[in-house]
């Protein structure tokens, strides 16, 4: 697979996704939680209390002390990671794209969510959620995800909200959410975003940037046609304008960053050129995201 | 605007090409972006960047048209003719009496002064403007000038007189001004002669509407011929289209002595003869016409009681200077020659042993010698002279005893008229005349060779002589506008005049006389001087002013505003033209290249 080269992937078996939140999916998986319930590690005891079941009163302890308690275990759950990869026509750009980048991304916290036996969906986003790949569970699936991602290419325009919105359709139950997007939306992704964090989703937003975007190669007049729309914007000497344009996207940069905070949203932004093992083993391990 | 080599315009094909390149240069590069949200955003923050930045490009483009259009007329070497707006303008406002008139409320004049504001505040501001006034006389009030404020406190200070207006002749008085205006605006109710100048450019604002007025046009009064009792003829005149029903009446002093009522019809004029009668004082006729302009409603006559003034003749005769001294005159002035200009100014003029060889007519004393032109015939010359009788019921001969006069040598005269005051034995000796020539006392005798002069008779009969000659003054009369003129005794003697508008002093000039022009409302003036009080009524009296009619129509004259004045420019103006568009070329590489440092 040309995703992924082999020593990275062998490098993302050893890593898991650093879930904070509880994200108890509809079955029993092999993720321990912090609440206690049915499992087999055990954790503590307390008193018998009426109506609790028999089968973990713990009978030596009674012989000992004349006195009932109740074993208990850590609960071992199901994390379901959706994984929103925006595929919109401006994630065509950049070198390598966009959206190669960002399927490079979903292979790897995918490949991570199913050796750790997660339920992972990915959702492939524009305008709406465009193709989905869901219910992936187990190493088995690894080659339909990586083969999945392999043929998506750059489609629609970015609708954000909506596609947030549609992805949420059918979910029941606590999720991981963690969006891969350029977030170059006109029509915003605030209202998206509070959703996921309205319902109490453990959200991680990764922000991708092109080179281009960063650091616009162009000069003289020009004439700019988004890849999207298709609008056209006319500049003169964009060589004089340059440095509001960064002062601009600066701010854009900023202001997705402190809205993730408020809403108590991970986030993390790169640049597609930044290679992805360095993104994933060392970005993300230190921003937390994985263990 | 003329041009001398207009083949160079041509050279106005460089604009299209200038375009054309500009256009090419301008050819955008085209480039397909990931989205131009961030882009559009940063333009909407730095909107007014993006628009002086463009502003300069396009200036650059502006200036490189300007440089062609400055170096192609600058080749094509125009001969210039400018065209300005009226520069200077002449304000000129009716103050005649009809501008009283109230068809237009509140009067014709305050509406009149009202545009007149309004016009100098429309004018452009280097618009010269010079105020003239007009009603019986032209008054220059203002000299061009350019401070508009000042043009309105001249305007404001304005007021109408009674007097009768000649606009034509101001604007014959401007046409003669060496400074031309370029547009003169007449604001008047066309209450004037027609003869405009066809030579000046001129817009006239009427006001009027209505034609409602009738007036006294005329009061005069003249002799009976039967002891200074007089008739006052008085005319009225219904200046408007509807027949009206106008009372009259006559006052003397405070004293009412005649009313009437006047039927008049459209245009009627009629005639009211007051008297026979010895009036004295101010006689005041007044109508009651309910019209539109009261001031032409009122006449004044004035009789004054004003002691004669008197020329003496002669070579040397103390006696008669002594006797005339005594008796009432204003003035006594004596000479040993004269010219008959000198003469008119007296009331009785005395000739003591001489006489012209013709008179005018007027009020005169011959001793010795007569004129040709006297109805008197020389019959001889007596010595030592009978008197036959003495006329005692003239008046000249009143109180007068010549009883032991004697008379060493007299000429004898003879008349089919006049009277024969002291008859001899072929005629008479002293006669007295009144008729065409006026009143003539004549001596037939030199005063030094009777004891008449010696007797105390003497100073009595000249008294009486010069009290009959000064007795038929005329009344005072003028109209408003007119310069009348007074001689007193002294020489640069305060004169104090009271007029319907106040009280104004005058001083006497080396002559005695004053000559006085402030006659501009109708009413009594009286004059308080050495020689007593003299009344003199001022009067409108005018078919001018009390036709209130409308005569001119605005559209008549409309003047043209944007007067335009040709002039040829010097045809060097093409060397500036070219220095103008290097100094476009300059302005357009230092924006050019400053802008490139800047980037």
């Amino acid at each position: 697979m040309s995703l992924l080269s082999p020593e990275f992937l062998s490098y993302l078996e050893k890593l898991d996704l650093l879930i904070k939140r509880s994200v108890k999916g509809s079955s029993v998986g092999e993720r321990l939680s912090s609440r206690y319930g049915r499992g087999i590690e055990f954790q503590d005891y307390r008193s018998y209390e009426i109506g609790d079941d028999f089968r973990y009163i713990d009978w030596n302890i009674y012989a000992r002390l004349d006195k009932l308690f109740v074993k208990l275990f850590r609960e071992e759950e199901i994390s379901v990671i959706n994984i929103l990869l925006d595929i919109s026509k401006s994630m065509g750009f950049g070198n390598p794209s966009k959206l190669y980048f960002g399927k490079q991304l979903s292979a790897s916290l995918g490949y991570i969510g199913l050796v750790n036996y997660d339920l992972v969906n990915l959702h492939c986003i524009s305008s709406t959620v465009e193709k989905s790949l869901e219910s992936l569970r187990g190493r088995t699936n690894v080659m339909r995800l990586l083969r999945f991602l392999d043929v998506l290419e750059p489609q629609g325009i970015t609708f954000l909200n909506t596609a947030i919105r549609d992805s949420l359709r059918g979910l029941k139950g606590k999720a991981v959410f963690i969006i891969l997007s350029d977030f170059l939306d006109p029509n915003g992704y605030e209202e998206g975003l509070k959703i996921l964090s309205a319902r109490g989703y453990e959200t991680f937003v990764f922000h991708i940037l092109s080179e281009e975007e960063i650091d616009p190669l162009i000069s003289g007049s020009v004439k700019l046609i988004d890849s999207e729309t298709g609008e056209v914007i006319e500049l003169d000497e964009i060589d004089d304008i340059l440095k509001g344009y960064k002062q601009t996207l600066g701010r854009f940069l900023e202001g997705i960053e402190s809205f993730c905070l408020d809403h108590s949203i991970e986030y993390i932004r790169a640049s597609s050129s930044i290679p992805i093992d360095r993104v994933v083993l060392y970005y993300m391990r230190l921003a937390g995201w994985l263990k | 605007m003329s041009f001398l080599s207009p083949i160079y315009f041509l050279f106005l094909i460089a604009i299209p090409i200038v375009i054309f390149l500009y256009l090419l240069r301008t050819r955008r590069q085209i480039l397909i972006v990931p989205s131009i949200y961030l882009w559009k955003r940063y333009t909407k923050e730095e909107l007014r960047y993006s628009v002086f930045k463009k502003f300069l490009k396009d200036i650059l483009l502006i200036l490189q048209i300007l440089t062609i259009i400055l170096l192609t007329l600058g080749l094509v070497k125009p001969a210039i003719f400018s065209s300005v707006i009226a520069r200077n303008v002449v304000f000129i406002i009716d103050t005649s009496c009809s501008m009283q008139a109230k068809d237009i409320k509140p009067t014709r004049f305050d509406l009149a002064r009202e545009k007149a504001l309004e016009k100098v505040d429309a004018l452009g501001r280097g618009t010269s403007i010079s105020v003239f006034a007009s009603d019986s006389k032209t008054k220059f009030l203002l000299d061009y000038t350019t401070d508009k404020r000042l043009v309105k406190e001249v305007i404001k200070r304005l007021y109408p007189t009674d007097t009768e207006g000649d606009i034509g002749e101001t604007l014959s008085y401007i046409e003669k001004l060496n400074k031309k205006p370029d547009l003169i605006y007449v604001f008047t109710d066309g209450a004037f002669e027609e003869n405009i100048p066809p030579n000046l450019n001129i817009e006239l604002l009427t006001f009027s509407k209505d034609d409602n007025n009738a007036g006294i046009t005329d009061i005069s009064a003249r002799d009976t011929g039967i002891k200074g009792e007089k008739e006052i003829f008085i005319k009225v005149k219904n200046f408007s289209k509807n027949k009206k029903s106008i009372p009259l009446q006559v006052w003397e002093g405070e004293r009412l002595i005649e009313t009437d009522s006047l039927d008049l019809n459209p245009k009627e004029e009629r005639i009211v003869i007051v008297g026979p009668k010895r009036f004295s004082g101010i006689v005041k006729a007044m109508i009651y016409p309910n019209d539109l302009l009261s001031t032409d409603d009122k006449a004044y006559l004035t009789f004054p009681r004003v002691k004669p003034s008197v020329l003496l003749v002669t070579k040397e005769n103390p006696y008669l200077e002594i006797a005339l001294s005594l008796a009432d005159i204003s003035i006594l002035d004596k000479t040993d020659s004269f010219n008959l200009e000198m003469l008119s100014k007296y009331d009785i003029v005395i000739f003591d042993g001489t006489a012209p060889n013709d008179i005018l007519p007027g009020n005169y004393i011959f001793i010795g010698k007569i004129p040709s032109n006297i109805p008197l015939q020389v019959v001889d010359i007596t010595e030592r002279p009978t008197i036959i009788r003495v006329d005692a019921t003239s008046p000249i001969m009143r109180f007068v005893n010549l009883n032991d006069m004697t008379i060493k040598r007299a000429v004898v005269f003879e008349s089919s008229q006049g009277k024969s005051l002291i008859k001899v034995k072929d005629g008479s000796i002293l006669w007295s005349y009144e008729g065409n020539l006026g009143r003539i006392v004549t001596f037939g005798f030199y005063l030094e060779e009777s004891s008449l002069i010696e007797s105390p008779s003497f100073p009595i009969l000249v008294k009486n002589i010069i009290g009959w000659l000064g007795e038929n003054p005329s009344p005072g009369v003028a109209y408003t506008g007119n310069v009348i003129t007074l001689r007193t005794k002294k020489m640069n003697e305060d004169v104090t005049i009271i007029t319907p508008y106040g009280v104004v002093k005058r001083e006497t000039d080396d002559r005695r006389s004053i000559t006085f022009g402030d006659t501009y409302k109708v009413g009594v003036y009286s004059f308080k001087s050495s020689v007593g009080n003299i009344d003199v009524g001022v009067n409108l009296c005018s078919f001018l002013e009390s036709d209130i009619s409308p005569k001119v129509s605005s559209k008549e004259f409309k003047g043209n505003a944007e007067y335009r004045e040709r002039v040829l420019l010097n045809t060097d103006v093409w060397k500036f033209l070219v220095l103008g568009a290097l100094g476009t070329i300059f302005l357009e590489g230092y924006l050019f290249y400053g802008r490139r440092k800047v980037s």
